[in-house]
């Protein structure tokens, strides 16, 4: 086997280029001098909420000229630690990253301690759209979504979700109203591993995921990607790539608008529709402060988490650790939170039958 | 196994072995070790704070860190469950319950002897049988579903019966109650809140660390405290100490057969994804104490209460990496960011890096298997010096043990609540002790419900819509076999032993 030499090259040159970060930023952010932020990840050590954390934590101290200290909250699927963001003191001393797309689900729910990303928090900037993808187990006999829909012709589909207040939920009624199919859910895999298991083990026909959750599974051949239910960020995938190809639901010539003469709606509804969807499930990863930030203090941690996201250096880590960065600023992230905001009402009578096929 | 993985397993196994590659896994061990006896620490935090550090390093020395950091994190953590009743990770709580009694009897140097030995023999074995899975992983990594994890966690409820203590009643009751305590937080089907009473804090759940800390290790500081015990072993000098570290390592080979059902069952649980770390120990734990003649002593100094668990929890190692490897599914909170190093550099875990990274694998699991024995090691040479702390006056000691306590269970998640939930549960669990209430079905049954209560929504539904057979699945009869053994035919053998031992006393 031939391994590279030790080589801190890289290692030394990110840090190096993290030292040149703030000479860009005309903001100053004096109250976060010397102190300790709280950075909080509604997720595990490990997954890809914790990575992008720990990816932007050196350049955040660096910039800010304060400590930041990562506090992994992946309590009740990531909503604790989203509350705890909501309801800290507006001081800047507590940020963190949430999943947009899972707070709408949440708040389809009863729940009314559930925060709504469009009002609850001070949006800084958005690092990723979430892509997701409908996959099947290598077993299953579905090699393209064809196949899919020629089975559910004749039976409703099995589909593998989290639970009554999850994006995977959310999105499967949605999905199967666009494609005109019948489906049955089964609820309680939480994480898109457990998901992953249930496709392998063949218990369920479909799930859907975030394709960087599952990249190494499709990469070995476990999982078959069959239709990608949001655009993909900076335009087509490889050709070589397993999604090269993949048929998308929404956009022009899309297979909600192929598909709307079975569903009885208009071609150009169905696609609003499946663009919809996008919006909803697509919110993506958001950082975030609690509400009524200083206007000052936000708009300095916009303009410098703006600069550090932007950074060549940031672009040149983010692409050694293999993570896709989709920056959009806060108003650009607040006007898509907003938009599927409101798409989420329009879906909400099909949204609620599916939450009660899943309490039954 | 085929020659190229026997190959490939002595290649991997001489590089962990070279210059200057050893120093990365002896290094990985000795910062697990440090983290992982620290109360409230983990080996986890440990490996997400290595990982922007080592961005850059080649996957060998990736391998040779990580798998140290999975493998030395596991045994240090049973040292100060069985000499302060503080366990350093969740999954060395149930040391604890027969740990602690042997270091107030002060034979804590035989506990950790056992500790040690059946720490690294369990991991060994773990090891060896993930080795021999290699070939086979895939269908390993796959052949158990919702259905399995949900009779094992049946089965190792069925076990509550023989951990009852002296009452059979308060016994059910306690693991009632620990029942219904698992209840508090989201239902895993419909995500609404159950019994959080309006409190954040209880949305997830009452998390096991605080509650085993609140339970045990500050209702016992209550306990001696009230009862006036001048050293936690009521020895002043190391020389009245009873037991030895030797004594420790022959009691796991007097319990061979017990040993190798735990490990066997570590193994099993490790190769879940899913279910907590936590659950092996117990299950174990249970096993042991249902298939003991005599469980008197069990919850009251029992050595086999010791080494059950650990072989279980370090078995639990090797099992926890089937899934990882075969499939990129990680098999717990360790493996997962194990994981996370591994795709980030260019690592996929499956089929191609079971074919064209044989080597690589090996070399974690050779990695991991070392730190398993340095870990054990370092504990044998320490054991002494350990065991003396058992003699220092508790007016000392207890002020210390009451703070890592409450520190401990702070800093496990990083919640001052976690801090009130163990001192309330102390309050709680010394009341239990001293109206003679059996804690430990309580922790058992808190521990093993939620695998069966997801898993019991998720086998219903499933079978419902026929895409599983539950009758039809061999481990699920495997179990189901158990479960009606433990609940049926050990109180009839049982039985039937205590009328032959009274009729043999009356013909004497």
């Amino acid at each position: 086997m031939n391994y590279a030499r030790h080589s801190f090259l890289y290692y030394w040159l990110t840090v190096l280029l993290v030292l040149t970060v703030p000479a860009s930023a005309e903001a100053e952010c004096p109250e976060l001098a010397g102190q300790t932020i709280r950075w909080i990840v509604p997720n595990r050590p490990g997954g890809g909420y914790d990575a992008y954390s720990r990816l932007l934590q050196p350049f955040l101290e660096q910039s800010l000229d304060a400590r930041v200290r990562i506090e992994n909250r992946p309590e009740a699927g990531g909503l604790v630690g989203a509350m705890a963001i909501r309801d800290a003191k507006a001081d800047g001393r507590t940020l963190g990253l949430v999943n947009a797309s899972g707070l709408l689900a949440a708040s389809l729910l009863e729940s009314s301690s559930t925060p709504d990303p469009a009002v609850d928090f001070t949006v800084l900037g958005r690092i990723t759209r979430n892509h997701v993808v409908m996959f099947s187990g290598r077993d299953a006999g579905f090699s393209t979504i064809d196949d899919v829909l020629a089975v559910a012709a004749d039976r409703p589909l099995v589909v593998a979700v989290r639970d009554a207040g999850s994006v995977s939920l959310m999105a499967v009624p949605i999905m199967a109203e666009l494609l005109a199919m019948d489906y049955e859910l089964v609820s309680g895999y939480v994480g898109s591993n457990a998901r992953t298991l249930a496709l392998i083990r063949g218990e369920v026909d479909i799930a859907i995921s975030h394709f960087d959750s599952v990249q190494g599974q499709v990469r070995a051949g476990e999982l078959v990607p069959l239709l990608q239910l949001t655009a993909m960020a900076g335009g087509e995938f490889q050709s070589g790539s397993p999604y090269a190809n993949l048929p998308e639901l929404g956009g022009a010539g899309g297979l909600a608008e192929r598909r709307a003469a079975l569903t009885g709606l208009e071609p150009v509804r169905a696609r609003q529709a499946a663009d919809d969807l996008d919006a909803i499930i697509g919110a993506g990863r958001l950082m975030v402060g609690p509400r009524r930030l200083p206007a000052e203090l936000s708009a300095c941690l916009q303009s410098r988490i703006g600069d550090i996201v932007l950074s060549e250096a940031f672009e040149q880590a983010a692409e050694q650790a293999r993570l896709g960065i989709d920056y959009a600023d806060s108003a650009a992230a607040e006007a898509e939170i907003l938009k599927g905001r409101r798409a989420l009402e329009r879906f909400q009578t099909t949204i609620r039958a599916a939450i009660e096929q899943v309490r039954r | 196994m085929d020659g190229s993985v026997f190959d490939a397993a002595l290649e991997g196994l001489a590089l962990v072995f070279s210059w200057p590659y050893i120093l990365y896994p002896v290094a990985g061990t000795l910062l697990a070790m440090v983290f992982s006896a620290s109360p409230g620490l983990n080996s986890s935090s440990l490996m997400a704070l290595a990982i922007p550090v080592t961005y850059a390093w080649d996957p060998l020395a990736v391998m040779l860190l990580f798998g140290a950091f999975v493998g030395g994190a596991t045994f240090m953590g049973s040292v100060t469950a069985i000499l302060f009743n503080i366990p350093g990770k969740a999954q060395n709580a149930v040391t604890q319950l027969d740990g602690f009694p042997l270091t107030v009897r002060g034979e804590a140097r035989t506990a950790i002897g056992c500790s040690a030995a059946s720490s690294a023999l369990g991991s060994t074995f773990g090891i060896f049988l993930l080795i021999a899975l290699i070939p086979v992983m895939r269908h390993a990594a796959v052949a158990l579903g919702p259905a399995e994890y949900l009779m094992l966690a049946v089965w190792g409820l069925s076990m509550l019966a023989a951990l009852t203590g002296d009452s059979v009643l308060k016994g059910l009751i306690a693991a009632g109650l620990g029942l219904a305590l698992a209840m508090i937080g989201h239902d895993p089907r419909t995500a609404e809140p159950r019994f959080t009473l309006g409190f954040h804090y209880l949305h997830d759940g009452l998390s096991l660390v605080p509650v085993f800390l609140g339970l045990f290790a500050l209702a016992e500081v209550i306990h001696l405290a009230a009862e006036g015990r001048k050293t936690l072993s009521g020895r002043a000098r190391e020389e009245d100490l009873g037991g030895s570290a030797m004594e420790g390592i022959r009691s796991v080979f007097q319990h061979f057969g017990l040993f190798l059902r735990s490990s066997v069952i570590g193994t099993v649980i490790g190769a879940i994804p899913g279910i907590g770390s936590s659950v092996a120990g117990f299950v174990a734990y249970g096993h042991a104490s249902q298939s003991a003649r005599d469980r008197s002593q069990f919850g009251r100094g029992d050595i086999r209460g010791v080494l059950a668990p650990e072989a279980a929890n370090d078995a639990k190692d090797g099992g926890a990496l089937v899934p990882t490897l075969a499939l990129g599914i990680p098999g717990g909170t360790g493996t997962a960011v194990l994981l996370g190093a591994l795709t980030l550099h260019g690592l996929a875990p499956g089929r191609e890096m079971l074919t064209d990274n044989l080597v690589l694998v090996f070399v974690l699991i050779w990695s991991l298997f070392l730190s398993n024995w340095i870990t054990s090691l370092l504990g044998l040479a320490l054991v002494n010096p350990m065991a003396r702390l058992s003699t220092i006056r508790t007016t000392r000691l207890l002020p210390v043990i009451l703070v890592l306590a409450v520190m401990g269970a702070m800093q496990y998640r990083g919640l001052v609540a976690d801090a009130v939930c163990a001192v309330l549960f102390g309050i709680f669990g010394y009341a239990m002790k001293r109206s003679g209430w059996p804690r430990i079905p309580l922790v058992i049954a808190l521990a093993l419900a939620p695998t069966f209560e997801s898993n019991l929504h998720l086998t219903m539904r499933l079978h419902e819509l026929g895409r599983i057979d539950f009758w039809a699945r061999p481990v699920v009869l495997a179990l189901a076999v158990l479960t009606l053994a433990n609940l049926f035919l050990s109180p009839f053998l049982r039985r039937l032993r205590a009328m032959r031992q009274r009729r043999e006393k009356q013909l004497r």
